[in-house]
């Protein structure tokens, strides 16, 4: 399990370096995105451009992790796979989260200027 | 013999393998190696993964000494799928339960499982399951999309 993370003044964007987020996985990624969330910029954006699969685990441990973001802080994704997308819409997760096409989307084309 | 020649579309792959993990991404990845679109690759993996994950989760309990049967049989219009196991059957609802969960909660309430059952009744047709001889024998049907269809 590996995220990273890089901060703006405004925004922290974490990224995920694996390639699936399943069920062998979805424990210590829910960790290590509490941990990368309790503080820090406001905005929280996931940089999912790497992950090719998640499973209905990834898909709980995404959940579980946009829920234990102090109150005041955003979860947004970005850059979610055909495979990834499709998780998303069948199970209507789509419309909790808030979804960028792509990371330069999301922060208004780099972490400098998003606000 | 599933490993002797390069897959065609309209060869049958049967498989054979033990209930762990890591020879379910094997299977899988065999699976994947079938000529298909990405798109129908997408939606085999999808589900074959919740499906075979359940098996070693839930009827097999982690026990990694049980069978799973696969057999994948692509046609002009999908693939049929036959996936047999010799551990606890499926809870008696569980074939045709109605999916269902309440977004328009609490961000503290959102549900963070039940999503896997879902998934295999969305991306599949024909959903079937029977419990004979000790054993589990689920079938069903992934549609090709429409767009590919002969």
């Amino acid at each position: 399990m590996q995220l990273t993370y890089q901060d703006g003044p405004k925004a922290r964007v974490i990224t995920v370096d694996n390639s699936r987020i399943d069920a062998a996985i979805a424990i210590k990624f829910k960790d290590q995105m509490r941990d990368m969330t309790s503080d820090g910029p406001q905005r929280v954006v996931v940089d999912m451009t790497k992950v090719d699969f998640i499973d209905s685990s990834g898909l709980g441990a995404i959940v579980a992790a946009m829920k234990q973001v102090p109150d005041g802080r955003s979860f947004e994704l970005a850059a979610l796979s055909n495979t990834v997308g499709k998780v998303f819409a069948l199970t209507r997760m789509d419309s909790v989260f808030t979804i960028h096409d792509n990371v330069d989307a999301a922060l208004d084309g780099g972490l400098a200027n998003a606000s | 013999m599933q490993n002797a020649a390069t897959p065609h579309s309209d060869q049958c792959l049967k498989l054979d393998f033990p209930s762990d993990n890591f020879s379910v991404r094997q299977a899988l990845g065999k699976v994947l190696s079938l000529t298909l679109s990405d798109d129908e690759k997408s939606v085999v993996e999808i589900v074959l993964a919740e499906v075979l994950n359940n098996i070693v989760e839930h009827a097999y309990q982690e026990d990694p000494s049980g069978h799973i049967r696969l057999s994948v049989d692509p046609s002009d219009t999908g693939l049929r799928v036959l996936v047999q196991d010799e551990g606890l059957p499926l809870p008696a609802d569980l074939p045709n339960k109605q999916v269902d969960y309440d977004l328009a909660c609490e961000t503290g309430d959102l549900p963070e499982g039940g999503f896997g059952w879902l998934l295999v009744q969305e991306l599949t047709d024909g959903l079937q399951y029977e419990r004979r001889d000790g054993r589990n024998i689920l079938s069903f049907q992934i549609p090709k999309p429409a767009e590919e269809q002969a």
